[in-house]
């Protein structure tokens, strides 16, 4: 039975320790089993192999994987206030204990991002993806991962597959991209520190996402099913039409670009129609704005490119931390309000990209291990 | 042995030292365990880090440490029967009919039992001192004295009473009824 398991170990480490002298004539059942297992366990080399395997999973960094990931969980679900709070809290000792455990990833140097994900099926079980080709078969459904990024494909149809329960998940991390073929046809790109929740299969009148951080959508047309997509409180709803969504809870705004068609936007007050090139805006405060803008700095990461026009540099390294996976310390208020336009390679160097920063705005920088100080040119 | 009220009473309020402890003597010995049901290493932790995580969030709450145990293994062998039965339905698809055959339940729980001894054993030679440590694994892999303080660049003598005060430590902890029968077990390796 599963409840005797660690009972019964018990005794079979006291009868291996022991080794207790048996007296054949009264074995039971049970002493035979023991006697049997016990033997097993008694050679050197067996046990030898045995301790080696369990030495090889390291348990205080699977440890700190569970502590990590709850962070992360309770960061999304309670948004930037409690971030803060947890950060002051048992965010801070988290991170000293695991630059303690592994002194190696602070020499790394800073990277330009990559294509990596996690995806969490309908089932509960969790795959780390990036740019090696896999299919994971489920029940309902086959998942292709390859050059082009995630892609569904079905076979049956399943009767519950617009229930939340069928949902599944993509995580793309800091310093991450990925992108994926939705079942109708959709495609989605998802940028750095953003997660897209997607049924293995639409099903009613709606085809319902849900999004955090920023992606670009090319949705599919079918007029009969508008394409929804969740954020939050708001939603974006469209027929079939390109256009980009940024809405990162510490930025504490939506901006949805759109490229070409048409798309609504709207929350609990309003709602808002947009022409190609024009931009929503709903800020901390639940109002939207419309404006027009020039959109390919809005949807350039995408093509791997970094645009800025007129950006205020803190919003600028605000994107660029998340692609670079890098901490950004302001050491003065003023910097962080110094307008610069320029564009580059999102898969250079973070050296090069400081460099340039450095030159055109004025500033001075300093890198300490994963952290990026700036401070103005006196 | 270890008093496991305590820790079961914490792991229940999900303390964090009671959650470091769980997995610094189960985790390895599931990963083990998850490792031999798929005959393979693969996606082995990610297995057992899922049904952590799941207990997690749950609102579980044991009874003792018989209990605990016998939901860990549990729910790592429904898991990795799962994993086998994709793998199959994977396999069919690429035409390859084959399929692995699961262990029954009764061999899938001698096996929990013996993961379950190993992780025993280990976390006891954990206590050692770290030259403790090394002296005993290198016994371990079969060499002899000399041959151990030439790697170690020590003395035999030194050896020889590291062994001793090992021996010393590992009685102490087990308590004085098995201590005086330790020695036959660790002859092997003494």
């Amino acid at each position: 039975m599963w409840k005797d398991i660690y009972n019964f170990s018990e005794r079979l480490l006291a009868h291996i320790l022991r080794k207790e002298a048996v007296s054949e004539e009264v074995l039971g059942e049970f002493e035979q089993r023991l006697a049997l297992l016990a033997r097993k366990l008694e050679n050197p080399e067996t046990l030898r192999k045995r301790l080696q395997q369990q030495y090889s999973y390291d348990p205080v960094r699977a440890y700190q994987q569970l502590r990590f990931r709850r962070r992360r969980r309770q960061l999304r679900r309670y948004g930037v206030a409690a971030g803060i709070v947890l950060l002051l809290g048992i965010g801070g000792s988290l991170w000293l204990q695991q630059v303690a455990v592994d002194p190696l990833t602070i020499s790394e140097t800073i990277q330009a991002g990559r294509k990596k994900a996690i995806l969490t099926l309908a089932d509960g079980s969790v795959w780390n993806i990036g740019d090696s080709a896999m299919l994971i078969s489920t029940a309902a459904e086959n998942i292709r991962i390859d050059s082009l990024g995630l892609s569904l494909q079905h076979q049956n149809t399943m009767e519950n597959c617009g229930d939340e329960r069928f949902f599944h998940c993509l995580t793309v991390p800091r310093g991450g991209e990925f992108s994926m073929t939705l079942e109708d046809g959709t495609r989605v790109w998802l940028n750095a520190e953003s997660e897209i929740h997607f049924p293995s299969q639409f099903a009613g009148k709606q085809r319902r996402v849900q999004l955090f951080g920023e992606a670009y959508f090319e949705v599919a047309k079918d007029s009969l099913h508008p394409f929804i997509v969740e954020l939050g409180d708001s939603k974006i709803k469209v027929l079939g039409t390109s256009f980009n969504v940024r809405s990162y809870t510490d930025e504490q705004q939506i901006v949805t670009t759109l490229v070409e068609g048409s798309v609504s936007f709207e929350n609990a007050r309003e709602r808002i129609v947009l022409q190609p090139g024009e931009q929503s805006i709903l800020d901390g405060n639940g109002r939207i704005q419309k404006r027009e803008v020039d959109v390919y700095p809005f949807v350039a990461w995408k093509e791997g490119l970094f645009i800025f026009r007129r950006q205020r540099l803190e919003d600028i390294m605000n994107m660029v931390s998340r692609w670079y996976n890098v901490d950004v310390r302001f050491e003065d208020e003023d910097s962080k309000n110094i307008s610069l336009s320029g564009g580059m390679r999102r898969y250079d160097g973070f050296e090069a990209l400081v460099e340039m920063i450095e030159t055109m705005g004025r500033i001075k920088y300093e890198i300490k291990d994963n952290t990026i100080f700036i401070r103005g040119q006196k | 042995m270890r008093d496991y009220t305590q820790f079961i009473t914490e792991l229940n309020k999900k303390k964090e030292t009671a959650w470091l402890y769980l997995y610094e003597e189960f985790y390895p010995a599931l990963c083990a365990y998850a490792a031999k049901l798929t005959h393979g290493d693969v996606g082995v932790e990610d297995i057992v880090q899922e049904c952590m995580i799941g207990l997690w969030d749950s609102s579980l709450q044991f009874a003792n440490v018989n209990a605990l145990a016998a939901w860990l293994y549990k729910a790592v062998y429904n898991r990795t029967l799962n994993l086998i039965r994709d793998r199959g339905n994977a396999r069919r698809l690429l035409g390859n009919y084959s399929s692995e055959m699961p262990y029954t339940e009764e061999m899938a729980i001698d096996l929990a039992i013996e993961e379950t001894v190993i992780a025993k054993l280990r976390l006891l030679l954990m206590e050692l001192s770290d030259q403790q440590q090394q002296i005993m694994n290198l016994s371990l892999d079969g060499l002899k004295v000399k041959e151990i303080a030439q790697i170690l660049g020590v003395s035999e003598n030194t050896v020889k009473m590291q062994k001793k005060r090992a021996y010393a430590l590992v009685r102490e902890r087990m308590g004085i009824v098995w201590g005086v029968l330790l020695t036959t077990f660790f002859s092997n390796y003494f």
